[in-house]
């Protein structure tokens, strides 16, 4: 049994769909190529609440209450540092996707993270802005975790890289206005804006920024391909004033691949325990949990065992490259492959995962634009573009 | 001087908002006497009916007409069912305000496990910015602004030249009193609460338009804004009420513009202390002794 | 029994220690005295970051990703004295600007609006608790005192929750039943006669006050060290009222009665619902907590608002007669306590 272990409540409670709608078409997935060694696989929600205090107590309630428990999706980053170590006492691979830099170096034999890093993020969307050629750009970013962890790299990015930072805000997320601070922003007349903050923030800022005027081009992070962002911010400026305006800066999984299409095939008919599931198609969040899945689903096959503390040391054996093995896109293939003795390499649908010494995998970055009812890769940042912003 | 007056006119907004929904809370206070903390609810509550009734094509405005009945109809209901029960069954002033949050904490919840998490946002355009001696401000500002003016207006003249605005006034200086003159006490209670909850229908509405996307969430957060407007006016007195919501958003947006926006409702609370700290019973009230509840 | 039982069991009764604290806390302040202090939860919420930030080491250290002021890296027990102080402290703080001579409903809402204050500080001035991010990686200080496998220190440490539970158990029977806890039920009952006998009225509840910052401060330091984390998340303003409810339903005044309550509505409640049925929606289950602790309250305040193990009538003897002798060292005693 896979737990989904996030908030479904409080103010972070989209995150708990949105690693359902990874967990359950992996789920199907899995079970419909039969299973791992013989046994189905069942993803389990439970709320995290949003904060530690309240999540230390449902972890351990999990872990004690279930005995088939092999793997967590879980520790969205308001919860992370408190429970992950609850998980990874209990020897159960958990797979984060946190974006804290205090995971970076984590020393954790069962933490796992496929995304990359907040301040990876932010220094990309400042290289992001150089490629796209910006000269004048201002930062807004709420004072949420995962937004100060990308403002810092983002601020020191853009200055490295010589671009003018006419203004560097911090918002309060969840104010009921941000007048003034529009105000500020308008005067200062960036070209552009580095931004993360959550859904209500961003959606009640652009929407006092348009009254000004016409607001100007976006450089965004994952969280702006959340449906409950775009919901949000199109809600208060319109769809076609963000698409023409959005750019957003994510980690490299060309959307068009084998891998892709599998998940985004079996999402369309997990509308049972997840509601409207295709708006999650383009979370890249949503993305990572299905290829976890995926991942813990083959390393046991490869391991012969489903039990975790075994299986744990498997997990990079079917992700990283390696001589002689063969590259798969479905848990299918990697089952069908595992199963002639060959070695495997998953790349999925968040593209390829190559976990370092501590257990994370960051991946390149790329600019994509919403276009025809799609997201669609429009450039690609290069190592040399995303090294110069740090 | 552009800031300031742009400050200045953003506060503008914010205090017709507050004042709506403060006179409403401060009205219905200051016949009852129950500080009924479950305001934020019925604002929560109304502001998702007239959702529901703009999203199936009923214009914002004419939603939010509807709205505000409903959330009249919502009030008197929740009197008629907890409140005035509470009272009549012999319940302290604390016991009160308790029941009054537990009350909200219910129907907030009850809303929330309806509605989910997400954000919602009305089908309304802004409109464009007019510039008026330096204050943006859009077309959907300005129609707010001049709604609130019209009901403070409306409330004033209730309040000094009708029968029930008399009676209104008489319950709140001295119940018994004005019980033994005739006054047809539970009727005019249930008015105060009807009028309360068509002001959190308004209120609530024009907050959601403001900010453009609002959740269950939304009504409780703005309660607090509501109450410190309503406690530095003087409970029980609607012009108080009024001038402390244009301290608040004017405190508000001016701490924003010239200082730091990340505190500017904690600004606005330090007045509200220190105001209290001068002059405890609110700039406006003369009630500083404690009355018992009417139901 | 399995370790990840021994682990759940260990959690919950340390919830219930914590919450048993805290909840005696609060009723020192509003069972007993009477003071509706709507901003209970910050001083938990302060006693927690205080003993997070005198245990943890200097921000900088191990990758200064978390921004926090202080990082002394004081020993055992340092850090939770410092919490009790702390939440002292802010209690009288807090207690300057509300325990005025304002009618009770707007004190009230000046302490809610004191939560609200420090959440937005809490939030937004990054430098002092890390923000919204919360401080985290807190370590439980049986696991440096004492060597011996995780599961003996965790033990261990719910042992000295306990402790800590019966310690403040006994001060506060100590403290509600003697004379000084006949004054604090006076001035709830009726201030005005207890001013009229020469008594200032708010000085007690500022007693009363400090007392209960002082123990939701220790509940406050425990809980952060058990958990290792605390964001501003786990305390938003509504917290304060689960706490409410525990008094309510347990008898405020009655110490047995407020641990019951504490028991029931902090952990109890909470653990229940999550037995229900998976097929509920996750969300509805958080919103359930809320509604139930909201009925809890009402059904109680309606038909038994005394709680489950009401307060102690006091039965006082008869007067003395004037000339009695026992009366002379009486008076010399307990100044005129017993008169009026």
């Amino acid at each position: 049994m896979v737990a989904i272990f996030h908030a479904y409540s409080g103010p972070n409670a989209a995150f708990g769909p949105e690693a359902a709608a990874g967990c359950f078409p992996a789920e199907k997935l899995i079970n419909a190529a039969g299973g791992v060694l013989g046994h189905k696989i069942t993803c389990d929600p439970t709320d995290s609440k949003g904060d530690p205090a309240d999540a230390v107590p449902a972890a351990n309630r999990l872990i004690a209450s279930t005995s088939s428990l092999v793997g967590v999706l879980g520790g969205g980053s308001d919860t992370a540092t408190a429970v992950v170590p609850l998980f990874a006492q209990a020897n159960i691979p958990v797979f984060s996707t946190t974006g804290q830099a205090s995971f970076d170096h984590s020393t954790s034999p069962y933490f796992w993270r496929i995304l990359s890093p907040d301040p990876a993020q932010g220094g990309a969307m400042a290289a992001a802005a150089k490629k796209l050629g910006l000269k004048s750009v201002a930062t807004v970013f709420g004072n949420d975790s995962s937004a100060q962890g990308s403002a810092p790299a983002a601020i020191a990015g853009v200055t490295k890289l010589h671009l003018h930072l006419v203004a560097n805000q911090t918002i309060a997320i969840g104010q009921l206005s941000y007048r003034s601070e529009v105000q500020k922003l308008a005067s200062a007349k960036p070209q552009a804006i580095i931004s993360e903050a959550d859904p209500q923030t961003s959606a009640t800022y652009l929407s006092e920024l348009r009254q000004l005027g016409t607001i100007p081009d976006l450089i965004t992070d994952p969280v702006s391909q959340e449906p409950g962002w775009r919901k949000a911010v199109i809600g208060a400026i319109g769809a076609s004033n963000l698409n023409a305006h959005d750019y957003a800066v994510v980690a490299y999984a060309p959307l068009t691949t084998l891998a892709y299409r599998t998940y985004t095939a079996a999402l369309k008919t997990i509308g049972k325990q997840v509601s409207k599931p295709m708006q999650w198609n383009s979370d890249l969040y949503s993305v990572a949990d299905y290829d976890s899945v995926v991942i813990m689903a083959l390393a046991m096959d490869m391991a012969h065992s489903t039990s975790p503390k075994v299986y744990n040391t498997f997990i990079p054996k079917v992700t990283n490259p390696s001589a002689g093995a063969v590259v798969v896109h479905t848990y299918a293939a990697g089952k069908a492959a595992l199963a002639k003795g060959k070695r495997i390499q998953y790349v999925g649908a968040a593209g390829a995962i190559i976990f370092d010494r501590w257990h994370n995998a960051g991946q390149g970055f790329a600019i994509e634009r919403y276009k025809n009812g799609n997201w669609a890769v429009s450039s690609v940042l290069s190592s040399a573009e995303i090294k110069a912003a740090f | 001087m552009e800031v300031l007056m742009s400050a200045i006119g953003f506060g503008i907004v914010t205090a017709s908002i507050l004042a709506v929904s403060s006179v409403g809370f401060t009205l219905q206070f200051s016949v009852t006497n129950v500080f009924n903390l479950s305001f934020g609810s019925v604002m929560t509550g109304t502001g998702f009916i007239a959702y529901a009734l703009n999203t199936s094509g009923i214009s914002i405005w004419a939603s939010m007409a509807i709205g505000a009945l409903c959330g009249g109809l919502i009030s008197v209901a929740l009197n008629w069912l907890i409140f005035g029960r509470f009272i009549r069954h012999g319940i302290s002033r604390f016991g009160m305000v308790i029941v009054t949050i537990a009350t909200g904490l219910i129907c907030d919840n009850t809303i929330q496990a309806f509605v989910g998490p997400t954000f919602y946002a009305y089908n309304a355009q802004p409109g464009k910015a007019f510039d008026l001696a330096g204050m943006l401000l859009t077309g959907q500002e300005l129609i707010i602004i001049v709604i609130a003016a019209v009901m403070m207006t409306a409330t004033h003249f209730g309040l000094k030249s009708t029968r029930l605005g008399a009676a209104m006034r008489g319950l709140s200086v001295n119940a018994s009193l004005a019980r033994a003159c005739g006054v047809p006490t539970r009727r005019v209670v249930a008015v105060a609460w009807f009028a309360s909850g068509v002001m959190a229908g308004i209120g609530s509405v024009a907050l959601f338009l403001d900010t453009s996307t609002f959740a269950a969430t939304t009504g409780s957060q703005f309660l607090i804004m509501v109450i410190a407007a309503a406690v530095l006016g003087g409970v029980g007195s609607a012009e108080g009420a009024v001038v402390g919501a244009l301290v608040v958003g004017l405190a508000t947006e001016i701490t924003a513009a010239y200082w730091n926006p990340e505190l500017k409702d904690v600004v606005a609370f330090a007045v509200l202390i220190l105001v209290l700290l001068v002059r405890p019973q609110g700039m406006f009230s003369q009630l500083s002794s404690e009355r018992t509840a009417v139901g | 029994m399995s370790a990840a039982t021994q682990l759940y069991l260990a959690t919950v009764s340390v919830y219930i220690c914590v919450n048993v604290i805290a909840s005696w806390a609060l009723d020192i302040q509003f069972g007993v005295t009477g003071v509706l202090n709507f901003s209970f939860i910050i001083f938990q919420a302060a006693g927690a970051y205080t003993a997070a930030i005198l245990s943890l080491g200097p921000s900088s250290s191990s990758g200064g990703f978390q921004q926090y002021v202080g990082g002394w890296r004081l020993p055992f027990p340092v850090p939770i004295i410092g919490a009790m102080v702390v939440g002292a402290v802010l209690a009288g703080v807090v207690g300057l600007v509300s325990l005025r001579r304002l009618r009770s409903d707007y004190q009230a809402m000046v302490m809610l609006v004191v939560s609200v204050i420090a959440t937005i500080i809490a939030e937004s001035q990054t430098g002092l608790v890390n923000g919204v991010a919360g401080i985290s990686l807190v370590a439980n200080p049986m696991v440096s005192l004492i060597h011996a496998t995780r599961q003996t220190q965790i033990w261990i440490f719910v042992l000295f929750c306990v402790f800590c539970m019966a310690v403040v158990g006994v001060v506060m029977y100590a403290t509600v039943y003697s004379p000084f806890g006949r004054v604090l039920r006076a001035v709830r009952e009726n201030d005005r006669a207890i001013e009229a006998l020469g008594r200032n009225a708010n000085r007690h509840r500022m007693q009363a006050f400090v007392i209960g910052g002082a123990l939701a401060g220790l509940s406050g330091a425990l809980l952060v060290e058990f958990i290792g984390a605390w964001a501003p998340n786990g305390w938003f303003y509504p917290e304060t009222f689960v706490f409410f409810t525990a008094v309510i339903v347990g008898g405020r005044g009655s110490l047995t009665g407020v641990a019951v309550g504490a028991a029931l509505v902090g952990v109890g409640v909470q653990q229940a619902v999550e037995y229900l049925p998976i097929t509920l929606n996750p969300s509805v289950i958080a919103s359930l907590e809320w509604i139930i602790t909201g009925i809890l309250t009402l059904v109680f305040l309606w038909t038994r608002p005394q709680g489950l193990l009401p307060e102690r009538r006091r039965r006082f003897p008869a007067p003395l007669r004037p000339d009695a002798p026992e009366l002379a060292e009486r008076s010399a005693a307990t100044k005129g306590d017993e008169r009026g």
